[in-house]
């Protein structure tokens, strides 16, 4: 590389479009615009719908991107009065998509929400738009403009006050004396659960836990699952089939079984109330 | 300049597909790959053309290669088309490029794949073409080699044709069938808006329709421009911007697990 040559811009890229070509229309769309960027694909089969998954995958994959445009459709209110954003982060990042609370949450591992603007600019989108695609009409061809340089974030529309964005409800997770409260938050493609809460709230209920400490996890009530469990730093530490509560790697409170899956095992989903006490 | 694209579809699933991009990238090291789909479900060759169909008018100009070959190793031919927008387009002759040739313009020349020099191996497999073939030839295209150099030109008439299925307007009933299930479960139908237009002069959002599937009973739909028109779990007839034509779906549900639609479902629609 010539050391004059600007680094190819890199675009994050993640929807719910699943693997028919949706995505790859949009990545065309960005491609004619931005030739030179690096698109890279966190993700399309997001659990449809799924605003939270989205921002739980955009939060785990995009603070180890380069800073860049990145771009984030799971828009069930597409086409409808919600508002079509960018956020430009505190890194310098710019985050593009629907205002439907899918974009603070990775805005805010970013290194805050700096600024946002209502993508508004006709002449950043492509000349017909529908009232279904979106991600192809408005998200995409704005997100080539910004990453190819010719369009700024200025340019993109008028700003709205960051306090107007849409915000998903934060799930909490309580500790108390040799007890924690919390709720699945996300499922992964290994049946690994996260919960609501992390490294602390454990530390809170349970002072230094040890690889091997047993815990009784509680699922969901009428009745409740029970699951003998027990704390272990990584999947390895429990035999195979052995369910362990442990800590992601980033940082969230979590539970899954050593090479198998603790979703499947339990029949465990979305929302479900969880209850760790000691084994 | 700008780089080299090349757009690229099969029904090879996972691991194959990287096998042709190694090559793709061997021969043309600054291509801009688009996989544009590789068969997260099972498709047929019908399902390809549809989606390449579908895709192409927002896919920059360039080399677009395209691999559903269930006749791969037989005596059907392989293909390179050049197109009126400019692009090229690469992969067997079995139908699967000819409703994208004829959205981008229709074809201008049409060549077969036989110059070995330009293959990955001159002795290629029987059974993988896409690496073989496919891939080394469209990434010599993605080069700059001229199309004429891949092999003796080809009438243009004598290619395997295939057709995207039609809706009828018979009096005021429209007469369609499913092309296209996507991941959502939209259905996408044969036909235009503008047939549905044609049933009662008009079509605007809230305009009720009678949809029937097979010989079950008609279900009351309206015509809307999203699917948040409607309530969460609610049909819709709309239209499909991605597959861009008529569409029915729910809002924020499968309309395929509702309707229990499939491919070729026959489904009567008229005003209600």
């Amino acid at each position: 590389m010539q050391p004059t040559e600007r680094p190819r811009p890199v675009i994050g890229f993640l929807t719910d479009f699943g693997l028919d070509g949706a995505a790859a229309t949009c990545r065309a769309v960005m491609l004619s615009i931005c030739r030179d960027a690096q698109i890279v694909d966190i993700g399309h089969t997001v659990r449809k719908y799924a605003i939270r998954d989205g921002a739980f995958l955009l939060r785990f994959a995009l603070p180890y991107f380069p800073v860049g445009v990145h771009v984030a459709v799971v828009d069930p209110g597409v086409g409808t009065a919600r508002r079509p954003i960018g956020i430009r982060t505190g890194r310098g990042d710019v985050l593009i998509g629907p205002d439907n609370g899918l974009l603070p949450p990775p805005a805010e591992a970013l290194g805050g929400i700096a600024e946002v603007r209502e993508l508004a600019n006709r002449r950043l989108w492509l000349p017909v738009t529908t009232s279904t695609f979106h991600g192809r009409d408005i998200f995409a061809p704005t997100a080539g403009h910004l990453a190819s340089g010719d369009a700024r974030f200025e340019d993109v529309g008028p700003p709205v006050t960051p306090e107007s964005l849409v915000r998903l409800p934060e799930p909490e997770a309580a500790a108390g004396e040799g007890l924690v409260e919390t709720v699945v938050t996300y499922v992964d493609s290994f049946g690994n659960v996260r919960l609501a809460g992390g490294a602390d709230t454990l530390r809170a209920a349970f002072g230094v836990l040890r690889d091997g400490d047993p815990l009784r996890v509680e699922l969901g009530g009428d009745p409740p699952l029970h699951e003998a469990s027990r704390y272990a730093s990584t999947f390895g530490s429990v035999p195979a089939g052995s369910s362990l509560v442990y800590v992601d790697s980033l940082g969230n409170l979590a539970m899954a079984d050593n090479q198998g899956s603790l979703a499947a095992r339990l029949g465990i989903g979305h929302d479900l109330s969880v209850r760790i006490t000691r084994g | 300049m700008a780089a080299p694209f090349v757009s690229f579809l099969t029904d090879f699933g996972d691991t194959a597909p990287a096998t042709c991009r190694g090559v793709i990238w061997s021969i043309c090291p600054q291509a801009r790959i688009n996989d544009l789909a590789h068969g997260g479900r099972a498709f047929g060759i019908r399902d390809g053309a549809f989606l390449l169909w579908s895709s192409v008018p927002y896919q920059p100009v360039g080399v677009h290669l395209a691999v559903v070959d269930p006749g791969v190793g037989t005596e059907r031919r392989s293909i390179a088309l050049e197109i009126a927008r400019g692009d090229r387009l690469v992969g067997p002759d079995n139908g699967l490029l000819m409703p994208a040739a004829e959205r981008l313009g229709g074809i201008v020349a049409a060549h077969s794949l036989e110059n070995r020099a330009l293959w990955r191996d001159p002795n290629a497999s029987r059974t993988f073409h896409g690496r073989d073939i496919f891939a080394p030839v469209a990434a010599h295209l993605a080069a700059g080699t001229p199309i004429a150099e891949v092999g003796p030109a080809l009438d243009p008439a004598t290619l395997v044709p295939l057709g995207i299925p039609d809706a009828t307007v018979r009096g005021n009933v429209l007469e369609t069938s499913v092309l296209f299930v996507d991941s959502f479960g939209n259905c996408r139908l044969a036909g235009q808006p503008h047939d549905l237009a044609a049933l009662r002069g008009r079509l605007e959002p809230g305009d009720r329709f009678r949809v029937r599937i097979g010989s079950d009973g008609a279900i009351d739909v309206p015509w809307q421009p999203t699917f948040g028109a409607v309530a969460i779990g609610e049909l819709l007839l709309y239209e499909d911007a991605d597959y861009a034509g008529l569409g029915i779906g729910v809002n924020q549900g499968s309309a395929a697990a509702r309707l229990g639609l499939a491919h070729d479902s026959i489904v009567t629609i008229e005003p209600a």
